[in-house]
């Protein structure tokens, strides 16, 4: 039988028995959810009968019985090595399922009484000796309940009381003999505590420090309260690379606005916005998409060459079709301020004006000489929702699609992960909350994008036509 | 009582009875399960969150699903036929439905060990 039930990730030749005896445990250090069986094929009533104990999303961590059965006197307690845990992990899972259950019962399960183990080792209750007290203690920490009944005439709790700081100096060779073991799930708590302590302090005082510097700075002295404003706004601003003078010329429009008349306004120091593209899975009647929504950067078009030689792109996506006659673009084209291609294919737009994308439909729209006289940016693609409505197009087949979407007051691009119609994907769309989109170039069409923590992701990178008019619509 | 497993998203909640799935496949971040009337939801979840869901919610001695390698898990209650040669397992209620999935070979090998244990006992 090959059976890994101590193993954190199951591999292809892997079978595993899921059953609520398995424990799962958050790891603090990635975050990952891991697993710990029990260690038994067949569940058995008898362990983690009290599930009220029983921590699944808590921190596990194991530890080994004292010794092996040759030098128990050897033995004493101690923190577990990381390295004695691995081996021991490894080893119980190789010998609780190679071996039949009457070994688990004779190895294992006395070891998980404490009173089991402190007559092997001689170890010394560290609560007192108090029996009301002892109850108390290990009500606290019980992890599982045996009942056992061979063996009722001794105590069944299962764990090492919280606040034994066992020290272990087990031999580390592995010996001929079967190791012992139990499962804790508080063995080491009190070091994860002192961490968490040390990091609430560095904590506290990396506030005070900023607070103090804000203060210095006068950050807080603005009755306008512009933090909100510019986040609300982040993404209807981005005029500039600078976020510092966004937030200024956005505060000074409220400011005139509200109050009728105009305040000077000094530059609000503040971080540099990053850049970077936020990714959302969600599911549309059982139609999965992806959310690609880019943060404190600019939107502009670019055409291939300058594409490939720029990898600052926060976000990139193909933008307008490519005919196949003539391999040049479909319907107006503009690219800072330059005509590149006429035309009114299709009826919907986008444009780019001073670092702000339009969308919409229209056969003659103002954005275009917009686009023209400002160095701006225009495309045309097939309308798929304009204001929450649906947009039939003629295009019947199916294909992945991709949309440049207006969704809660910020442009995405949405991806989908299946083979959709307009129809279905425009439907999909309008059920996700979008109130305006036009499509963007579908199938295996380039997209490509960086994560908040600045690592690179590009769902495809085909180029189907040999053209210099490929272009994008990228976010820096 | 029939046990369902609650499922839940942002976007939708998910109710079945245990009983009535089939198997669940990974792909990527989504998983898809697969139910004895032949439909199909698709969860936003990775198939080892939809196994830490299945434990959570079984009972103790409720061991039905199987996490068989990494991209699925089978409701054994519906297991018909294992051929660790051809990589073939066939999932079926004989009356209904019929599916087949395909595994590794030692997995379906140990499966098979497994069941056929149960069955001696």
């Amino acid at each position: 039988m090959n059976l890994h039930p101590f193993k954190n990730e199951i591999g292809d030749d892997e079978i595993r028995i899921i059953s609520s005896n398995i424990r799962y445990s958050r790891c603090p250090d990635d975050d990952s959810i891991k697993s710990i069986n029990e260690g038994q094929e067949q569940p058995n009533e008898d362990i983690c009968q009290d599930t009220s104990h029983e921590m699944p999303l808590s921190g596990i961590s194991y530890c080994i019985a004292p010794g092996t059965e040759k030098n128990d006197a050897e033995v004493e307690l101690g923190p577990v090595p990381d390295e004695i845990l691995e081996e021991v992990n490894r080893s119980l899972a190789e010998e609780f399922y190679s071996e039949d259950k009457a070994r688990w019962d004779r190895l294992i399960r006395p070891f998980c009484c404490y009173e089991h183990m402190q007559e092997r080792v001689n170890v010394k209750p560290m609560w007192d000796e108090d029996p009301e007290r002892n109850d108390e203690t290990r009500q606290s920490c019980v992890l599982e309940s045996i009942d056992e009944p061979e063996r009722n005439d001794e105590p069944r709790q299962s764990c090492v009381p919280e606040r034994i700081e066992p020290k272990w100096n087990v031999a580390l060779e592995r010996n001929d003999e079967p190791r012992q073991s139990c499962v804790s799930e508080r063995i080491d708590e009190p070091k994860r505590n002192n961490n968490y302590i040390w990091i609430i302090i560095l904590g506290v005082i990396v506030v005070i420090a900023a607070i103090a510097i804000a203060l210095g700075s006068g950050l807080f002295k603005s009755d306008d309260a512009p933090e909100e404003v510019g986040e609300l706004f982040v993404e209807a601003t981005v005029e500039a690379p600078i976020p510092n003078k966004n937030i200024v010329a956005l505060t000074d429009s409220i400011d005139t606005k509200e109050k009728g008349d105009t305040v000077a306004m000094t530059p609000i120091p503040a971080a540099p916005a990053k850049h970077f593209t936020t990714r959302k899975d969600t599911l549309i009647n059982n139609i999965r998409l992806v959310v690609l929504t880019p943060q404190n950067s600019v939107p502009k078009l670019q055409l291939i060459d300058e594409f490939q030689a720029d990898t600052t792109a926060v976000l990139a996506v193909q933008a307008a079709d490519i005919r196949r006659d003539n391999m040049e673009i479909v319907g107006a084209y503009v690219k800072e301020g330059e005509l590149l291609s006429k035309g009114e294919a299709k009826a919907g737009f986008c444009a780019i004006v001073n670092g702000q994308i339009t969308l919409g439909v229209a056969d003659a729209s103002p954005m275009l000489e917009q686009a023209l006289m400002n160095d701006g940016y225009f495309f045309r693609q097939y309308p798929l929702v304009v204001g929450s409505q649906l947009v039939e197009n003629k295009p019947k087949g199916r294909s992945i699609r991709k949309a440049l979407v207006e969704l809660d007051g910020a442009i995405s691009v949405v991806l989908s992960m299946h083979k959709l119609t307009y129809h279905e994907f425009s439907q999909a769309l309008i059920d996700l909350g979008v109130r305006n989109a036009i499509a963007l170039v579908g199938g295996d069409s380039s997209v490509q994008y960086i994560d908040e923590e600045g690592r690179k992701f590009t769902a495809r990178d085909v180029v189907r036509y040999d053209s210099d008019y490929i272009n994008y619509i990228v976010w820096k | 009582m029939e046990r369902r497993l609650l499922f839940t998203t942002t976007m939708e909640v998910l109710r079945v009875p245990a009983e009535t799935v089939v198997y669940i496949t990974a792909d990527g971040n989504y998983s898809t399960i697969m139910m004895a009337d032949n439909g199909t939801y698709v969860l936003t979840m990775q198939l080892g969150q939809v196994e830490r869901r299945i434990a959570e919610i079984m009972n103790a001695n409720d061991n039905r699903f199987i996490r068989i390698g990494k991209s699925l898990i089978v409701n054994r209650e519906f297991i018909t036929s294992i051929n660790p040669q051809r990589q073939k397992m066939v999932l079926s209620d004989c009356r209904t439905f019929r599916r087949e999935v395909t595994a590794s070979k030692e997995a379906l090998r140990t499966l098979k060990e497994l069941l056929e244990k149960e069955v001696e006992l």
